[in-house]
């Protein structure tokens, strides 16, 4: 069943369709299969969408909408927003899109992974059951933001969950795999970052001289696998 | 056809119109913080409205053209020379080869546009040329520009360019334009507020807060720069608590962080946001924020969103207008 649904103004050039008030796979699946007919199905002015947990930005350009005799309604605004009531009910109940599924190797040695032996101590834990958990479930992509190419994922086992940094780290090396509460995520490129840094891969994750610039999207399925220090500088292209 | 930089200046960054069509994928938009001012300085010199130009930040930049160029400034925010010859903003303008140019002081705005006839040549990343500081892309190598950098100029010029170049009769080291844009194109940026719609979470802050909201003046701090401005003065007190699940933000989305303080993002902001929204900007004022440096104060005044596109639709049309004159001036 469709979650319900509420549409509402963020600018000129974008409106938001939100689904439900919570974080919940099967809303954020939802919002996957929308995000992916209004890219099939665009509207005269639409320029592109942001899919995020619950949520779907809609950025389009408001003269050829307003002048669009295709859609009803009396502002450029009112008439996405009509479009897009009319889009959910089309919504299938069952559809058949293909998901992605990835696995990422990962590097937990110590050296990769300055925040482990905190993160380990907090949940009063090893660092080895803490490598279990983290490379044993599989990983959604809610969203892509922060950065170029950062991945919001989740859920991370509530055995997992600790706070982010006090004060966020001034850099974190690209490819570090970090988490915070119940996701977690990997830094494309270095830069500053607050979250708690468990590993390090050597693959990247945004390279914007490609078609496609990065490597995770949206609705992507993940799973994380250990690999030693030695395959990690085997597999690294641009070693640091 | 290159243009040499001597000084470069606090910031100074190639920009266009931005990066659309990346936002899911976590990429800023970027592009001018003054849109309209890029828009109207390559209109001035017969470029497409598109093209990118160099935004200087303040004052300080020095630079010359190793060949003769048509080009214009837009924007506020400094005193321009050629050669120690004051020229004015807002107006086509031919500069011969190897003038000096020099951007002084005045504080009267914050963002200065140096559009050239037939733009520069930087590959674009991403399909745009706009400089993105965080990634390093875009742009000039993805840095900003810096002394001794030698900006190529594309060669290619429109018809218009070409017409707009040949009423120029230049003996001297500069020639300005002998036609001009009316006041009224660039008279909006002394309005002495800015508009904005009440954002999604504006019922999560206690009436004291939305009270003070349209009613006191907020300063633009000194921790400001392309991503966003934070914003100084009454504290937003939150009535509601929760958190916000992440979800899109947008240039001239005014969030408010845990410490109460208002943030104002700006044209490298994040795609994505957990702060709750307080307003947005109408699109319209965004060139006034732009033009706002650390200390400046502003107030805002509230528009109901269809006013605020109807603003956005007209001042579209002011463009149209203006590009279909040039068009027509110089065809």
């Amino acid at each position: 069943m469709l979650a319900p649904f509420s549409t509402y103004f963020l600018s000129e050039k974008a409106i938001v369709i939100q689904l439900g008030s919570t974080i919940d796979d099967a809303i954020h699946h939802q919002v996957i299969n929308l995000n992916a007919l209004l890219n099939h199905e665009p509207f005269e002015g639409f320029i592109e969408t942001v899919p995020a947990y619950n949520t779907i930005t809609i950025y389009y350009d408001p003269l050829p909408v307003y002048h669009s005799t295709a859609m009803k309604g009396h502002t450029a605004f009112e008439k996405v927003d009509n479009y897009l009531q009319n889009l959910v009910t089309k919504l299938p109940q069952n559809p058949v899109i293909k998901i992605k599924s990835l696995s990422i190797p990962v590097c937990y040695d110590a050296e990769m992974a300055p925040d482990l032996k905190w993160v380990a101590k907090c949940l009063n834990t090893s660092i080895e059951n803490i490598i279990q958990l983290h490379t044993s479930s599989i990983y959604t992509v809610y969203m892509i933001g922060f950065a170029p190419g950062f991945p919001y994922m989740g859920r991370l086992d509530s055995r997992l969950s600790v706070p982010r940094k006090e004060t966020p780290r001034a850099k974190v090396e690209p490819g570090s795999v970090g988490i915070a509460g119940e996701q977690t995520g990997i830094y494309p490129f270095a830069g500053p970052g607050g979250w708690q840094l468990i590993g390090r891969t050597p693959v990247t994750l945004f390279d914007p001289a490609k078609e496609d610039p990065v490597l995770l999207h949206p609705g992507d399925q993940v799973k994380f696998t250990s690999i030693s220090r030695e395959e990690f500088y085997q597999m690294q292209p641009n070693p640091s | 056809m290159s243009l040499r930089i001597i000084k470069q200046g606090l910031l100074t960054t190639i920009q266009d119109l931005g990066r659309w069509n990346y936002q899911a994928i976590g990429m800023p938009v970027g592009g001018a913080m003054d849109e309209y001012a890029l828009r109207v300085g390559n209109l001035l010199v017969g470029n497409d409205e598109k093209e990118a130009c160099i935004e200087f930040t303040m004052a300080g930049a020095q630079m010359y053209f190793e060949e003769d160029a048509v080009i214009a400034f837009t924007g506020a925010g400094v005193r321009i020379s050629v050669n120690e010859q004051p020229v004015p903003y807002w107006r086509a303008l031919f500069v011969k080869a190897y003038r000096l140019i020099v951007l002084h002081p005045d504080f009267t705005g914050c963002r200065t546009y140096l559009s050239v006839a037939g733009g520069f040549d930087c590959a674009e990343v991403m399909h745009s040329k706009s400089t993105n500081l965080q990634a390093r892309l875009g742009g000039w190598h993805g840095r900003a520009l810096q002394a001794n950098d030698l900006i190529s100029q594309a060669y290619k010029q429109t018809p218009v360019n070409q017409k707009i170049r040949s009423e120029f009769h230049c003996t001297d080291d500069v020639a300005i334009a002998h036609w001009s844009l009316s006041p009224l194109t660039y008279e909006f940026y002394r309005q002495p507020f800015i508009r904005v719609v009440k954002g999604h979470e504006w019922d999560w802050f206690d009436e004291y807060s939305q009270e003070k909201f349209f009613n006191e003046s907020f300063r633009v701090s000194n921790q400001s720069n392309r991503m966003g401005y934070r914003l100084e003065g009454t504290p937003m007190n939150r009535r509601r608590k929760e958190d916000l699940i992440s979800t899109a933000v947008t240039k001239g989305t005014i969030q408010v962080t845990p410490d109460q303080n208002m943030f104002l993002l700006m044209s490298d902001a994040q795609t994505t946001g957990g702060y709750p929204r307080i307003a947005q900007i109408s699109i319209v004022d965004l060139p006034l924020c732009a033009q706002l440096k650390p200390g400046d104060s502003t107030r805002f005044k509230e528009i109901s969103m269809t006013e605020a596109e109807q603003l956005y639709l007209d001042r579209e049309k002011e463009l149209e207008q203006l590009k279909d004159t040039i068009g027509l001036r110089f065809a």
